[in-house]
């Protein structure tokens, strides 16, 4: 089992060197295990650590983009953050207070500073309600304005979003998917909070729509100063909109950093393997690189192997990585990385970076 | 025969089939036309009108070519793929057209002539592998089925060629999976099984529709390369439908963009991308953030919303939303003319979007 201890809830991630910020939003070893009812007997009943451990900070005003499998735990984390769901065990300390085992008077304090918008924007609204009810009914049920001034703010709010006024009275079935975001992000918005996980937001919609919505997040958070969690697959979006990106998989971060390093120099084979498999749109660029594919799929979290959680698929591995699971350690860059052999994994400079087993493993023979 | 021409799955990973010099892997077949649409349209009558679905598209694929077909959805690219093996349902109607391939008109196929091209000769994934897939059949008899069908196999032939086939497309334990029901393997490994399904016959061509969207980006790049290696060791062309402008660099030959049911631009991959000569096409690839390099301060993006395809402006359907229209858009619809070499656009400004460069066309401003 990966230790967590690391770091407390007090401490600062950036292991107390002198930088003046302390972050907005900070994650210390947070924890979601489901029961797993698989199977008709009990012995098969298991533990599903959806989420194992995680420590992450959301500055003021700056965006984090979490990205990893399908499976690895975003969601769940996602949740936790804006809790939905109550983490097994671990902290969550906004502004300095510690949310992570909240009474329910604080929770709803909680959920008015951090809100969430889902993916798919359908499922999240309810079809029988017209966009301006959809919008205005975080602001009536938590009591914190009229109907009337409610009434005012879904305008500018929608507005903010880029909505058309008469389109308040619509119902969501009417609106593009690109609307229908627009409206969960008004919605989101409507609070005012301080931190909006976003999981997906992009993701079901068409390329010339997406950009639309990332202008949008882009525009809000330099008129408000919000923070985002940005859940993605889509790594070059979330190059494009994050400041700090954290790779998943399977339950832990694996990496974490500044954009441009990860995206530059990640340390971490499965952060490689990942940016190795994104197509760029460039035919040329694509012809010339070398492609390593990631093998295997995502182990069960039910399940997960011993030591490292990614030996099984690594191209890197090595027995010892069987026995022991690496921790999260600062690298002299600025960032943090999960893997014994990290520092084996520099890339040159510049490049994105190539990644071939062959070459890695003939490095760490020598 | 498939099994004959493949190797060892653990050849190094830089030997990857997308990495063809321009086209090289056709230089072994013939370079003549494989298949050849004509005036292809679809009509669907609904109580709102006859939505055109398909609107006299016309393309050729050559022997072991790899053509991509983009566009953002609604417009007409599963449709008009679907067409070509008579897939549509009602009220979808083919009004107008021909298909040839290999002498034969795809679309005047009938009754037992058609299901023998269907599955053997034309095969086609899907995006959601369970819509090909039937759930209470184990794989086995799926793959062996079609094998018996079309190639005269005995049990015994069929089942040593569907086992070889589950391994060559990647499949562990093959032995283990061959008599699982579909809901017992991972989207990925559904999809390998359809790849396998559809390769069984060696068709002439592949039409995958969407075939990877559903899946993570290093499930993607797995199925993407054994999609071109099968094919290409096949000698199969493949008939791609995707909108990730990063996946049609990386693995198409040739590209067709696809706006209101028409065919605006099509050309090969890598002059499509360096040059487009339709502002949707330049659009398209304008507003995807890069992986690598600037980031620009704001996205381009293209306003407005694609037409109504039971309302189709008389002019150009993209006439509305593009930065260059004029009278000229607005009263006539632009024929498809040639640009360069095996390069057409449809648009009265090809010139304008051709002599680009770096500039942007579609403004990052709202
Ligand atoms: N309510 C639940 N009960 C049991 N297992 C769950 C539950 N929610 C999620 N999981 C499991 O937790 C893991 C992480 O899921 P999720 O957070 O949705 O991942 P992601 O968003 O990265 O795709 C998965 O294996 C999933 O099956
Ligand atoms: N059953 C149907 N009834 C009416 N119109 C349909 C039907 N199916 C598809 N269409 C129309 O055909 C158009 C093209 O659909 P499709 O080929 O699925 O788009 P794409 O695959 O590009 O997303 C859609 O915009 C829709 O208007
Ligand atoms: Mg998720
Ligand atoms: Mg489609």
């Amino acid at each position: 089992m990966q230790k967590t201890e690391a770091l407390s809830p007090t401490e600062p991630a950036d292991g107390g060197d002198a930088q003046a910020t302390t972050p907005l939003l900070r994650v210390r070893g947070i924890q979601k295990h489901f029961a797993s009812s698989q199977g008709l007997f009990r012995r098969s009943h298991r533990v599903v650590r959806a989420v194992d451990g995680v420590d992450l900070d959301i500055e003021a005003g700056k965006t984090l983009g979490l990205v990893g499998e399908s499976g690895c735990g975003k969601t769940t984390l996602g949740r936790m953050l804006v809790r939905l769901d109550s983490p097994t065990s671990g902290g969550i300390i906004l502004d300095g207070h510690n949310y992570g085992a909240a009474t329910s008077h604080e929770l709803k304090q909680y959920r008015q500073l951090v809100q969430m918008v889902f993916q798919d924007p359908m499922a999240s609204l309810d079809p029988r309600m017209t966009i301006g009810q959809s919008i205005s009914e975080p602001l009536t049920v938590m009591r914190i304005c009229t109907k009337k001034e409610a009434h005012k703010r879904v305008h500018s709010l929608m507005q903010s979003v880029g909505l058309p006024e008469e389109m308040a009275n619509r119902y969501p079935h009417q609106l593009s998917g690109g609307q229908r975001q627009r409206v969960g992000i008004a919605r989101a918005l409507a609070l005012e909070p301080k931190v909006i996980v976003l999981d997906e937001p992009t993701s079901a919609l068409d390329v010339s729509v997406r950009a639309q919505v990332i202008n949008l997040l882009r525009d809000l958070q330099r008129d408000t100063g919000i923070s985002f969690v940005f859940i993605s697959h889509d790594l070059s979006t979330v190059r494009y909109i994050s400041h700090e990106v954290a790779v998943m998989y399977l339950g832990t971060i694996v990496e974490r950093g500044p954009v441009d390093q990860i995206f530059e120099s990640p340390r971490h084979p499965y952060t490689r393997a990942l940016l190795a498999a994104i197509p760029i749109p460039d035919p040329r660029k694509e012809k010339e690189r070398q492609r390593y594919v990631l093998t295997g799929e995502l182990p069960s979290p039910a399940n997960p192997p011993s030591g490292c959680a990614f030996r099984t698929r690594c191209p890197i591995v090595t027995d010892f990585c069987a026995e022991s699971a690496p921790q999260l350690e600062r690298t002299e860059d600025g960032g943090y990385v999960a893997c014994h052999f990290a520092s084996l994994a520099k890339s040159e400079s510049g490049s994105l970076p190539v990644f071939t087993d062959v070459r890695l493993k003939e490095s760490i023979q020598q | 025969m498939l099994a004959t021409k493949f190797r060892s799955r653990n050849g190094p990973p830089n030997a990857s089939s997308l990495n063809h010099g321009n086209m090289a892997h056709l230089m072994q077949s013939e370079k003549n036309t494989l298949l050849s649409v004509r005036d292809l349209s679809v009509e669907f009558h609904t109580a709102r009108g006859v939505v055109k679905a398909v609107n006299s598209v016309s393309l050729d694929i050559k022997a072991g070519e790899r053509l991509a077909i983009v566009g953002e959805s609604g417009s007409g690219k599963s449709i008009m793929s679907m067409s070509l093996l008579q897939l549509v349902q009602y009220p979808g109607r083919i009004t107008s057209g021909s298909a040839m391939l290999e002498g034969t008109d795809l679309l005047a196929l009938k009754g037992k002539k058609l299901r023998a091209v269907r599955g053997s000769k034309v095969t086609m994934i899907f995006q959601d592998p369970m819509t090909s897939l039937n759930p209470v059949l184990r794989v086995s008899e799926q793959l062996i089925a079609p094998m018996r069908r079309h190639l005269h196999l005995g049990q015994r032939e069929a089942k040593e060629r569907g086992l070889k086939l589950l391994a060559q497309v990647g499949i562990p334990d093959a032995e283990g999976n061959f008599n699982n029901y579909p809901h017992e393997l991972s989207g990925g490994m559904r999809q390998r099984v359809l790849i396998a399904m559809a390769m069984a016959c060696s068709p002439r061509l592949l039409i995958a529709d969407e075939p990877t969207t559903a899946l993570d980006v290093t499930i993607q790049a797995q199925i993407i390369e054994l999609l071109a290696k099968v094919s290409k060791e096949e000698g199969s062309s493949v008939l791609f439908v995707t909108h990730d402008m990063g996946l049609v660099a990386r693995f198409a030959d040739r590209v067709a963009v696809m706006y209101g049911g028409r065919i605006i631009e099509s050309g090969p991959t890598d002059q499509m991308f360096e040059n487009p000569h339709h502002p949707y096409t330049r659009g398209l690839l304008e507003s995807i953030p890069s992986i690598t390099g600037e980031r620009p301060e704001r996205l381009s993006q293209i306003e407005g919303t694609p037409p109504d395809l039971a309302f189709l402006p008389k002019g150009c359907s993209f006439a509305d939303r593009c930065p260059l229209s004029d009278e000229v858009c607005i009263e006539t619809q632009p024929a498809s003319l040639t640009v360069a070499s095996d390069h057409t656009a449809a648009c009265h400004h090809s010139d304008v979007v051709a002599s680009l460069g770096e500039r942007r066309l579609f403004d990052a401003e709202n």
